[in-house]
């Protein structure tokens, strides 16, 4: 059979490019989050075109070391975006919140030109940061609930964590949703999953101080898995890899120290809307998850009729 | 150290002046309400609560700030920033306040997070993006914890996520390294 069933947007020319920064983590510890991206976006007719010579934003430290050179290091890749005319893809929601920021740093002169004054030539501030929400929400726009080939019948909370609602003037496509955000739901709706409301959607699990105070993490992340199971999710989805990590990886380090083992399955927002496109576990990285995550996923796949008969 | 109530007012409002001016955020508009520290994942792990930095630093108790160990373990996800109902961006503030205390060479209360940031930073302008693995494990030897977190690694490894790249460096044309010289110098 064709793949005449995945989701091609209605006029030709509504095909999107977009620039993709992977960032480091992407690179190792949480590639199936930038593979399950990179499939995603193509299966919805998006073309990715990677940084040539990307670097590291600096994360949680270049901030807290320099101002200045928290702003730098991200306002080199928006030229590197800048200068092939595209507005950038970011999954990693600490590179985009650190982008984000950078962009609106260079569009007050003063400040565009003490961080142009580090760099070997000038960012201009033109090229917009997309968290993968907003990438996909807009790529999935003209999708309504029951459109994709599969369903996924499963009962999730969405999780966004502190950073991908953050900073609150976003660069790209935001809608000042920062404390009851729904971008998220919106798109699992879409892949027929039924949103439970929960009152942690934008708590911060403890971030990257499993290198400072672990504790944090684990009294954190424990409340988090803890309100999910009492919101009767069968999964907590988000779209960050340090709450994968903190919430997937480190659970049995979480039983050790809450006395408490969560069995529920964590999901990257990516990996249910490639299921619901018809991508296959491995094609996701499901499999590269610490909670058995596959067969999960496995069972709450189903085919919708109407989609196949059209 | 100032003690509280020893600052003069006029050295109180010309260091808050100067805070606004490199931060954009004014430590006087604060009044109180606790949002900040309410919201705050840290709070429990804090010395001082973000709440009562503000309060400090009114009061002109800057030091104390500076090198207190909430600013240095501050997780910068900006929970106080947006619920400060006036409209303060406190997590810009408390990195302009761990900005001057390592840029003025301030002992803070708990080092562990300047150390991190040293590896990290010292990580990615040798090879323009991070090592995972060699950062933790750089860190875990600065803390003198070496074994902390071993029990995840095999997880990483027999997934192919623990990406082992030992001097590779990203082709930059040696900006990254020009970027450091010009904002921190030597780290």
């Amino acid at each position: 059979m064709s793949a005449g069933w995945i989701h091609r947007p209605s006029r030709d020319t509504q095909r999107r490019t977009w620039a993709y920064y992977p960032g480091c983590s992407l690179e190792s510890s949480s590639k199936e989050f930038d593979m399950s991206s990179r499939a995603v976006l193509s299966a919805l007719g998006c073309d990715l075109v990677e940084l040539d010579g990307w670097t590291c934003c600096g994360g949680s430290s270049a901030h807290a070391v320099d101002h200045v050179l928290g702003a730098a290091l991200p306002a080199r890749n928006l030229r590197l975006a800048e200068e092939l005319g595209l507005d950038v893809v970011m999954p990693c929601p600490a590179c985009s919140a650190r982008h984000i920021s950078s962009y609106h740093e260079l569009q007050d002169p003063a400040r565009a030109a003490k961080i142009n004054a580090t760099l070997d030539a000038p960012a201009k501030g033109t090229s917009k940061v997309l968290t993968i929400l907003d990438a996909l929400d807009q790529a999935m726009a003209d999708i309504e609930k029951g459109d994709l080939p599969f369903g996924v019948d499963m009962k999730v909370v969405p999780y966004y964590g502190c950073l991908l609602t953050r900073p609150r003037v976003g660069a790209g496509a935001y809608t000042n949703e920062d404390e009851e955000p729904v971008i998220m739901d919106r798109i699992l709706e879409k892949v027929g999953a039924t949103v439970l409301p929960w009152g942690f959607k934008t708590e911060c699990c403890g971030a990257s101080l499993s290198f400072t105070v672990k504790d944090a993490v684990l009294v954190n992340s424990a409340r988090i898995l803890a309100q999910a199971v009492d919101a009767g999710a069968e999964a907590i989805v988000l779209a960050c890899q340090l709450c994968e990590q903190n919430l997937d990886l480190r659970r049995k380090q979480i039983a050790k120290h809450s006395g408490r083992l969560f069995g529920l399955p964590v999901y990257y927002v990516t990996e249910l809307v490639g299921a619901a496109l018809g991508l296959a576990p491995d094609e996701l990285g499901v499999d590269l998850h610490a909670v058995e995550a596959v067969e999960p996923l496995k069972a709450a796949v189903t085919p919708q009729v109407e989609a196949v008969t059209e | 150290m100032l003690k509280i109530g020893t600052a003069t007012d006029r050295i109180i409002d010309e260091t808050l002046d100067a805070i606004r001016a490199e931060s954009g955020q004014d430590a006087r508009l604060c009044y109180q309400c606790g949002k900040c520290s309410a919201g705050c994942p840290v709070h429990a792990w804090f010395d001082i609560a973000p709440n009562r930095m503000l309060h400090l630093l009114q009061l002109g108790e800057f030091e104390t700030v500076l090198t207190s160990r909430s600013a240095q373990l501050c997780a910068s996800c900006f929970a106080c920033s947006m619920r400060c109902p006036k409209e303060i961006d406190v997590g810009r503030l408390i990195d302009a306040a761990r900005n001057i205390c390592y840029e003025r060479g301030l002992t803070p209360v708990d080092e562990v997070a300047m150390r991190f940031h040293r590896t990290f930073l010292r990580n990615i302008r040798s090879h323009g993006r991070l090592g995972e693995l060699m950062l933790a494990a750089m860190h875990n030897m600065v803390q003198l914890r070496p074994f902390a977190d071993v029990d995840i690694a095999p997880e990483l490894f027999f997934k192919g996520k623990l990406h082992v790249s030992l001097g590779g460096k990203v082709k930059d044309g040696g900006e990254v390294e020009r970027i450091f010289a010009k904002t921190v110098g030597k780290i």
